[in-house]
């Protein structure tokens, strides 16, 4: 009888591991630090890729990047990286890096916008887009411009980019590709905390006893976290618990104790179900002292809509859309929405008109009464009815699993930490779902302290650090202030040196709104930066007519060309990570930088420099006048107080913003950055010819320490300080608030946190300001119009479960899931160009359950159709991969461009965060 | 003479209308959008559709562990690449096919590449672990992965560079690993 290759390997592994019992292998940790005889150079940076933000080595050599290894001295990853991490090292190096600007011009060289792409010089590129800037910005005023921004941004090139936009064109217009990622993070934070960001950090891996990931695959998508995490589980295997809840099984399930799959949006049902066991059936497990003094209980409005379109019959819906799209406006309750919503008074089959959706974020107080009264409908029972998603796994089984999960939550010494990304952000009830996190683990008293918290993981690199932080989204400004309020706009108009009355205090258009502005005409100049909008915003058809057929133009600065760049009409090549000074923040906290390694390719230029120049373009007397918005709103000619300031009408807002008196007191040379190139301060060898037709010499000042020194004027003393610029060159990151120096772990715990310790209320303290004045109601709607001070006390929010507006049904029988591999960074356009990376993952697969397979008559290898109201794509079916989903379910990450299967997703929200939900919609899937 | 002329002429007008008649179609065929024709990326198909979508098909080298032969790492102590096939070879807690081959003890009589030191060490805690593998190193793949037969779909220009010839297919990490790290 043959043995299996597999049953080869056991046994031969077994015999020889017997031969060799107590072998131990010497070696020494702490090797000297050798310089370099080779000529090679090593220094600190950060990967390129998730929001774990890893410390990476970087070593070059002649100019070139020719190894990275894990920073050992990193507290993130102590020298270890994920395979993507360690191919750092070669993704600059793609054959087809964008190293010259390319415009669509007709055959006489003028720009067309039915013309093909050819290249061009920086100063030709410039010009076109000034003046086609100007065109949309003199008619359309502020609002018919636009920048797509990202969680990829350095810190100094979001920060600068939101000051050009907001106070120079006066625009907020801006909105980074976080929005589809950490959108719901950030209400949920703001409207449960005060404040935005998580008060954990890290180390709460080592110290906790349980991990729970909800919606989020962290093997793969933050495989150094999950590192940790599997270094704790086996270390203590008896002790530690892992469950992973999740709609399909993937990796994280090889290590978990525990895996419940559950059906699409129904984590709402499940959270419910935790809290009511604990305030049903354990209200011993309550933490009431905790909740009594820091916590006051509340809600807000259920029928929200689903952030689409409020015209549910727009003119440039498909018909096979309208179905779907009117629920914006009106949804027919199901039977198990109908009993989770019990507290209305309303039954299966009724129509919920969506009256609030436009006042989807508002809640107000209630009682622990009414919070228990809304938890009541969510038992064992209903819950495990609702929430089950595989159809194969018995009743009984999948409500053992939820009570164990209930248990390991309420076990009264037991740790917790819940980890979650974007399962529970991209969701048409996300900032619901995220608030209901803080709703179990503040009932329990398990936040804000080592080994417990709920801990909202971030996706992209500076999703916090430049998304958040410092506020490159259309409401916001740094350090979580807002450009609704006026004490806001005060101070950021204060620190930027404007005149007061500059910023523009009506909220921007958001990423989504962005792209349909564009398909209603009214933003008519969009330039995207860092990102790939059109590969990775949902209902994607509509948005390539609107890039290619709507009398705009679309400036695109990029690396490598993407979908976006193939649509646009200018592509402008940009310098990458190592080719720039940056600095990331992650999902900790921690900030990182890291100086510019190598020179640009080509005519590839930092982002940075792209603002500052196009801002000398521009000056004070074209955009600092009055500017009528609508009828409601004009901003105020700020010409006159400008003066006053000192400014003159013919400055430039280079001159003003970037290159004032205090910029240029940033010298450079300076000694942090001895024997390192900066590109903006002083050129580099290739004398690339500039947008004025000259070579690029440099400003001459330090312009990337200027920006981090009057950026972190915005958040010190207000719980958001950070350290100065040359501190992060010696250290291995802070997580910020850094107080005399010192760096915060856990926030809101007095024994932490310098801010809670001052506020003195006790152990803890939820100081965060933003929607601290809350009117007091009942489940059905506030009953106040006085509103009440809850200074350092968080909220306890109840939500109840609702369906996604898209479900399965007959004509589109299957859930579409959409996400990530752990070999590609988001579109996929840096890691398919690294071989290694392109041969480990070469094409987004369609998982899907076999049965499902044989039912459809397709077999593993074979091509399949996946199909929506909105579009269709081919994709290659796999049933034995490491995604394995129940029956109903299909997975397609979003990587390829070949497989663009943001064509089939729709483009609803949260409506309180405008969050894409990217996890569910209804396909039908066909052999191609 | 004139008859040649008719011939010609016929001929010409034959190709005129050929000509004619093929400028039309390919006019008819050219989409809206004018990126199409644009040789940039590596999707092909025309945006607006995605029937002529064209995907190799990657196989993964079906050759057993025995009997593959090692890839040159990427760069120096870049993570080994996979030059076997795993389908069969789930990484489970409690099975771990790849640490039954490649664990030191074993490696040397499978002819397999070993694990190296860095990984039989905890990094956080700066501890030797006495020829234990670290469990935050458990889960191989999320480092190492195997390979699809195909040539890739944009080339990288990185240049290889190995400081000393073994570095070309082992670990050298643990003596370099605080090489330049202040």
């Amino acid at each position: 009888m043959l043995l299996s290759r597999r049953d080869f390997i056991k046994a031969a592994a077994a015999a020889s591991a017997a031969g060799a019992v107590g072998m131990s292998l010497p070696h020494e940790i702490q090797a000297a630090v050798r310089t370099a005889e080779t000529g090679w150079r090593w220094d600190k940076a950060v990967c390129r890729f998730c929001g774990t933000g890893c410390g990476i080595m970087v070593a070059t050599r002649n100019d070139r990047i020719v190894a990275v290894k894990g920073d050992p001295e990193a507290p993130v990853n102590r020298g270890l990286n994920c395979i993507k991490g360690y191919f750092n090292a070669k993704i600059m190096y793609g054959q087809d890096r964008l190293t010259r600007p390319l415009l669509r011009v007709n055959r006489k060289g003028e720009f067309d916008k039915k013309g093909k792409f050819r290249p061009v010089s920086w100063k030709r590129a410039f010009d076109e887009m000034e003046r086609q800037f100007r065109r949309a910005y003199n008619t359309l005023g502020p609002t018919g411009i636009g920048v797509f921004g990202s969680g990829q941004y350095t810190i100094q090139e979001g920060y600068a980019i939101s000051k050009l936009m907001k106070a120079g064109f006066r625009s907020n217009n801006i909105d980074p590709n976080a929005r589809h990622c950490m959108a719901s993070a950030v209400a949920g934070f703001i409207q449960t905390f005060g404040i935005d960001e998580p008060a954990g950090n890290y180390d709460d891996i080592e110290f906790t006893d349980t991990i729970v990931t909800w919606g989020a695959n962290m093997t793969e998508m933050h495989p150094i976290l999950w590192s940790r995490v599997t270094d704790r589980k086996l270390s203590r295997p008896d002790r530690v618990k892992v469950v992973n809840l999740t709609t399909f099984t993937q990796r994280c399930s090889d290590l978990a104790d525990l895996e419940i799959i559950f059906k699409p949006n129904t984590d709402l049902a499940i959270w419910n179900y935790i809290a009511h066991e604990i305030v049903y059936h354990h209200p011993e497990s309550i933490a009431r002292d905790f909740v009594d003094r820091y916590m006051v209980f509340a809600t807000g409005f259920p029928d929200i809509g689903y952030g689409m379109r409020e015209d549910i019959h727009h003119p440039k819906y498909r018909k096979s859309e309208l179905d779907t799209t009117a629920k914006q406006r009106f949804k027919k309750l199901t039977a198990d929405e109908a009993e989770g919503l019990k507290f209305l008074g309303v039954k299966p089959q009724d129509v919920m008109e969506m009256k609030h959706s436009r006042k989807a974020g508002a809640h107000w107080r209630i009682s622990f009464e009414e919070f228990k009264k809304g938890l009541a409908p969510y038992t064992l029972e209903y819950t495990a009815r609702v929430a089950r998603g595989n159809p194969d796994e018995p009743m009984k089984v999948f409500q053992e699993k939820l009570k164990v999960l209930a248990d390991l939550y309420l076990e009264k010494k037991r740790k917790v930490v819940s980890f979650w990304t974007m399962g529970m952000n991209q969701h048409t009830r996300g900032t619901w779902v995220n608030e209901q996190a803080y709703m179990v683990h503040f009932l329990l008293g398990k936040q804000a302290q080592p080994g417990n918290g709920a801990f909202s993981l971030t996706g992209q690199p500076s999703a916090c650090g430049t998304a958040r932080e410092v506020g490159t989204f259309a409401h916001r400004l740094p350090a979580d202030m807002v450009v609704k309020n006026p004490e806001h706009r005060k101070r950021a108009e204060a620190i930027w040196k404007l005149p007061p009355g500059t910023i523009n205090p009506r909220v921007g258009s958001h990423f989504v709104k962005m792209m349909r502005d564009l398909e209603d005409g009214k933003i008519r100049f969009a330039w995207t930066h860092v990102c790939n909008p059109w590969q990775d915003a949902a209902n994607a058809n509509h948005w390539i007519k609107a890039a290619r057929n709507m009398d705009n133009f679309l400036v695109v600065s990029d690396v490598y060309p993407g979908i976006s760049a193939k649509v646009s009409d200018l592509i402008l090549p940009s310098a990458m990570i190592f080719e720039k000074w940056g600095a990331y923040g992650n999902a900790e906290r921690r900030t990182q930088h890291w100086r510019q390694q190598v020179t640009p390719v080509g005519e590839a230029m930092p982002d940075l420099w792209q603002y500052t120049e196009f801002a000398k373009r521009f000056r004070l007397k074209e955009v600092w006048k009055e500017w009528k918005i609508d009828e409601g709103l004009s901003l105020p000619d700020v010409l006159n107080e400008a003066k006053k300031m000192g400014y003159r009408p013919d400055d430039t807002l280079f001159d003003v913003l970037f290159a004032n008196s205090e910029a240029r007191g940033y010298s450079w040379p300076d000694p942090i950055g001895k024997g390192f190139r900066n590109t903006e301060a002083e050129g580099d060898k290739r004398n690339v010819i500039g947008v004025d037709g000259k070579p690029v010499q440099g400003y001459g000042f330090f312009l990337q320490k200027y920006l981090w020194e009057e950026y972190r004027k915005f958040g010190a003393g207000h719980g958001h300080d950070l350290a100065d610029f040359d501190t992060y060159h010696k250290v291995r990151g802070l997580r910020w608030p850094v107080v005399n120096g010192r760096e915060t772990p856990w926030r809101f715990n007095a024994k932490y946190d310098p801010y809670a310790r001052a506020a003195g209320s006790g152990d803890f303290a939820f100081y965060g300001p933003a929607l601290k004045k809350l009117p007091k109601g009942d489940l059905l709607g506030p009953r106040t119009r006085e509103k009440f001070s809850l200074k350092n006390k968080a909220k306890i929010f109840f939500r109840p479960y609702m369906e996604p507006p898209e479900v399965p049904d007959g004509a589109y029988p299957f859930w579409l899931c959409t996400g990530r591999v752990l070999e590609h960074w988001h579109s996929g356009t840096m890691t398919i160009r690294v071989p290694e990376l392109y041969r480990a993952v070469p094409e987004a697969l369609c998982y899907m359950h076999p049965e499902d397979g044989r039912k459809l008559g397709v077999r593993e290898g074979e091509m399949v159709w996946v199909e929506s109201r909105r579009g269709k794509v081919k994709a290659r079916v796999e049933t034995r991969g490491r995604n394995r989903p129940p029956k109903g379910l299909v997975f397609v990450p979003w990587f390829d461009e070949r497989v663009y299967i943001n064509k089939v997703t729709l483009d609803a929200t949260c409506p309180i965060s405008k969050q894409t939900d990217y996890k569910k919609c209804a396909a039908r899937i066909y052999k191609a | 003479m004139n008859r040649d002329i008719r011939y010609w002429t016929g001929l010409l007008s034959v190709c005129v209308i050929v000509l004619f008649c093929f400028t039309a179609a390919h006019a008819a065929s050219q989409p809206d959008t004018a990126e199409e024709g644009e040789k940039m990326g590596y999707r092909h198909a025309p945006l607006m559709d995605d029937t002529g979508t064209q995907i190799p098909s990657a196989r993964y080298p079906s050759t057993g562990p025995g009997d593959s032969q090692r890839i040159e790492r990427s760069f120096e102590n870049a993570p080994p690449l996979i030059p076997h096939d795993i389908a069969d070879m789930p990484i489970k807690r409690g099975e771990n096919l790849c640490i039954s081959c490649h664990m030191p003890d074993a490696a040397a009589g499978m002819e397999a590449t070993p694990i190296p030191v860095s990984h039989l060490t905890d990094l956080r805690k700066r501890k030797d672990l006495g020829g234990k593998l670290y469990p935050g190193r458990f889960y191989c793949t999320q480092c190492h992965v195997p390979q699809a037969e195909l040539k890739p779909i944009i080339p990288n220009n990185f240049q290889r560079e190995f400081r000393n010839k073994e570095s070309s297919y082992n670990s050298n990490l643990m003596e370099n690993l605080n090489e330049g790290v202040r």
